[in-house]
């Protein structure tokens, strides 16, 4: 494994430091991402995913521990957080909000326009842009983001920050909302970035968009991270799992609950294709 | 880092729950008190009633359960400016010609008289200040909604929409915490891809629009909530008016009705002040 | 309550809220430079008006008024700010703000001779009307009623400030009512396409 290109020790973060609303949301976190990585977060809500997100890119600065990204340590003071941003970007939630321009091909501009590109370069960035969102250049550049349906403008508000090209992708919640078809359109585009060799860290509650996409999982509860290995490992620790309140991929589910009614079936399965397959072999049908 | 958090925890005013006798006086209580104390003080402006009133919120503080240094730090912020205008007064005033010149050279020209009228102004100000901070300290917002539709009830006999204003101001209070987190979301938002809300040196307009990826959304993303809320609200067969009943029920006692007289009686003691030029009186007795 | 639709009881509510929000945290304030600043903080008022028609902006005005009295007396920031405790210059003025707005808006959208682009110049009308009203009787009724308060304060001095301040808001509040009101009604105006150059040959 090459060095790190994430490196949190034992982050510590209290919201709202110092007044009467603080509240703990990281306690000690140590986690360290190697480049081409693709991670998920996943934890009950409070349990400090969207705040490690915020991190790495440094919304945050580090109240305790450290945070090295990049080889850039964000807990010293003289580092240019807007450089560092621009090699690691963040989806917020809900994207389509972010929106603000009157044409498409200018809100998605915006990020590398901020930091001085222009003319055919800047054409250029935003086509490849919208392209990985699966956004037809030609038919939407200028389209008005009025008239956007609410999946369109998030892959617009996604192709803004992918504009940057950034090294880092940072997702928090990509897919929370959409309707089944653009669901399985975003999943689509960010298999696509992985391709391209980013390195993506993904905060989500779908469990199924954990096993479609990832290989590491990373559970957080109450601001620690409890679980860190790869995804089959963890989703085969199903009891842990669900003491954390959490969920198991549907496929995986399936499979504990047959296991569990006494069928002898493997249970490392993510995938609604390898648990036909198990089924299969269980039933004999398939050897 | 407080950078992004800087919006939160927007009040009006610094309530300071006690449970004494005064924060359970009746909402409209409070208002109409407050109210009226304000509009006599300015109506008339004579320093015997103002220390009426300075020694009178005295009192009602003690009753209330709040340091009257607490109140007092309240107001610290407002005594250089008030001191100010005071000075500016005293040094600049014209007009008052008639007796005696205590000093006078350049373009300035002292009377014991500027003294008595930027004190007044001075004190007169930094009463109204602590009235309004009184009222603040022992009134939750949540209340002037309750006391905003009592008060305003006898005008819907002329067919004033009272209700109707006291669910604009519900919906104006409840909105403003969901606004502060909608803010900071896009805060964030848009930092990650590089907006820098113009920090430095820069024209207006350039800083206006450097601000445009906040505003803009921030005003569409209202606008959309509001357009929930309205289905939500209809889906819930809201129907407003004069039979819609309350959660909270406030009972107006004996101790309102004490606290009302009081207010009237010193009212009108402050208007009779006024009127009956009781500083001229006390005045040419001082000379 | 058919009077008052619940559109617009909600519309008045968080337009409110926003005017309320801007000015509680200084993001309704743009300074330019050595400590002076234009005010947005009348957009909110504006758009409800353009948007609900002349009560509800009255009633974000008056909110709005209100909010500016209490925060005058709780956490002045300009040397002439105590005297916002009184009604009359930090409520009154506001009042006038939608109505005003409003009238412009809906009688410039009835002007057939402007085209297609008629709804957007109204809202750009409408912008600089309710701002310049707010500049015009905020520093109208300070000159009737505290010229001399202190020497400086003189008819002189509140037409610098009506020009220096009052016409880069009334500008400011045109570019945002656009910014917000356009999109939101589906109205295209301008260019009708992005900045992009093309990057073909």
């Amino acid at each position: 494994m090459n060095d790190p290109i994430v490196e949190i020790r034992n982050l510590g973060h209290v919201y709202m430091a110092g007044t009467p609303f603080a509240r703990k949301s990281l306690d000690a976190v140590s986690l360290a991402v190697a480049e081409g990585e693709f991670i998920a977060l996943i934890g009950p809500t409070g349990s400090g995913k969207s705040t490690i997100l915020q991190h790495i890119n440094g919304i945050y600065t580090p109240q305790t521990g450290s945070v090295r990204v990049l080889g850039r340590d964000l807990g010293e003071p003289g580092t240019d957080l807007t450089l560092l941003r621009r090699e690691v970007g963040l989806v917020l939630q809900n994207p389509e909000q972010q929106v603000f321009e009157r044409y498409v091909g200018d809100d998605v501009s915006f990020g590398p326009r901020m930091s001085g590109m222009s003319g055919k370069e800047l054409t250029g960035r935003v086509r490849w842009a919208m392209d990985q969102v699966g956004l037809d250049f030609k038919t939407y550049k200028d389209r008005p983001t009025f008239a956007l349906s609410g999946g369109e403008r998030r892959k617009v508000g996604l192709a803004g920050v992918v504009a940057l090209k950034p090294r880092i992708l940072l997702l928090d919640e990509p897919t929370a909302g959409l309707d089944p078809a653009a669901h399985e359109e975003l999943l689509e585009c960010l298999a696509r970035l992985r391709l391209q060799g980013t390195t993506m860290i993904m905060a989500t509650h779908s469990m199924d968009d954990v096993a479609a996409l990832a290989e590491r999982v990373v559970v957080l509860d109450k601001g620690r991270a409890m679980l860190d290995g790869p995804v089959r490992e963890i989703f085969s620790r199903a009891d842990e799992i669900r003491s954390l309140g959490l969920e198991l991929p549907v496929a995986t589910a399936v499979v504990h609950e047959l296991f569990g009614r006494g069928i002898g079936i493997r249970r490392d399965v993510l995938t609604l294709t390898e648990a036909e397959d198990a089924i299969l072999v269980a039933l004999g049908v398939r050897i | 880092m407080k950078d992004f958090e800087f919006l939160h925890n927007v009040t009006i005013g610094q309530y300071l729950p006690t449970g004494s006798v005064i924060h359970r006086l009746h909402p409209a209580t409070k208002m109409l008190a407050a109210g009226l104390l304000v509009t006599a003080l300015i109506i008339s402006a004579t320093v015997s009633g103002l220390l009426l009133v300075l020694v009178l919120t005295g009192v009602g503080l003690k009753m209330g359960r709040i340091p009257i240094g607490y109140a007092a730090r309240g107001i610290r912020s407002v005594v250089p400016i008030i001191i100010l205008v005071a000075v500016l007064q005293i040094l600049f005033a014209t007009g008052s010609d008639s007796g005696r010149v205590l000093w006078e050279g350049w373009i300035i020209k002292l009377t014991p008289r500027d003294f008595l009228v930027a004190g007044t102004t001075a004190l007169r100000l930094v009463v109204l200040v602590l009235v309004i901070t009184f009222f603040t300290l022992c009134t939750a917002s949540k209340e002037l909604t309750h006391g905003s539709e009592r008060l305003l009830r006898p005008l819907t006999r002329i067919g004033f929409p009272a209700h109707e204003l006291a669910m604009v101001i519900t919906v104006a209070l409840r909105f403003l915490p969901i606004l502060s987190v909608q803010a900071e979301h896009l805060v964030k938002a848009q930092a990650s891809r590089g907006a820098d809300f113009g920090k430095g040196r820069m024209g207006l307009f350039k800083r206006l629009y450097r601000m445009m990826p906040l505003l803009v959304p921030l005003f569409i993303a209202s606008l959309r909530r509001g357009e929930t809320l309205v289905l939500a609200m209809e889906a819930r067969c809201y129907t407003g008016g004069k039979d819609r009943t309350q959660l909270m029920r406030f009972q107006a006692g004996r101790t309102d009705i004490i606290a009302i007289c009081g207010t009237g009686l010193v009212v009108g003691l402050l208007l009779t002040m006024h009127y009956s030029r009781l500083d001229e009186i006390i005045w040419t007795w001082l000379n | 309550m058919e009077r008052f639709p619940l559109r617009k009881i909600v519309i008045a509510g968080i337009m409110s809220a926003v005017a309320i929000f801007l000015g509680a945290t200084g993001l309704g304030f743009i300074s330019w430079f050595a400590g002076v600043s234009i005010t947005i903080m009348m957009v909110p008022v504006i758009i409800a008006a353009v948007m609900e028609g002349p009560v509800v902006g009255m009633t974000v005005g008056f909110l709005f008024g209100l909010f500016s009295l209490i925060q005058a007396a709780v956490a002045p920031k300009s040397p002439l700010d105590p005297i916002f405790v009184y009604p009359w210059l930090s409520i009154l003025p506001r009042l006038f703000i939608g109505p005003v707005a409003w009238i412009v808006y809906s009688s410039v959208k009835r002007l057939n001779l402007l085209g297609r682009s008629r709804s957007v110049i109204a809202m750009v009308l409408a912008g600089v009307a309710g701002s310049l009203t707010n500049t015009i009787l905020v520093l109208g009724l300070l000159g009737v009623f505290y010229l001399g308060y202190t020497d400086w304060l003189t008819w002189p001095w509140i037409g610098s400030i009506a020009l220096a301040n009052g016409l880069p808001e009334a500008a400011a509040a045109a570019i945002l009512t656009v910014a917000v009101v356009a999109p939101w009604q589906g109205v295209e105006h301008g260019r009708r396409r992005s900045r992009l150059v093309d990057d073909k040959e």
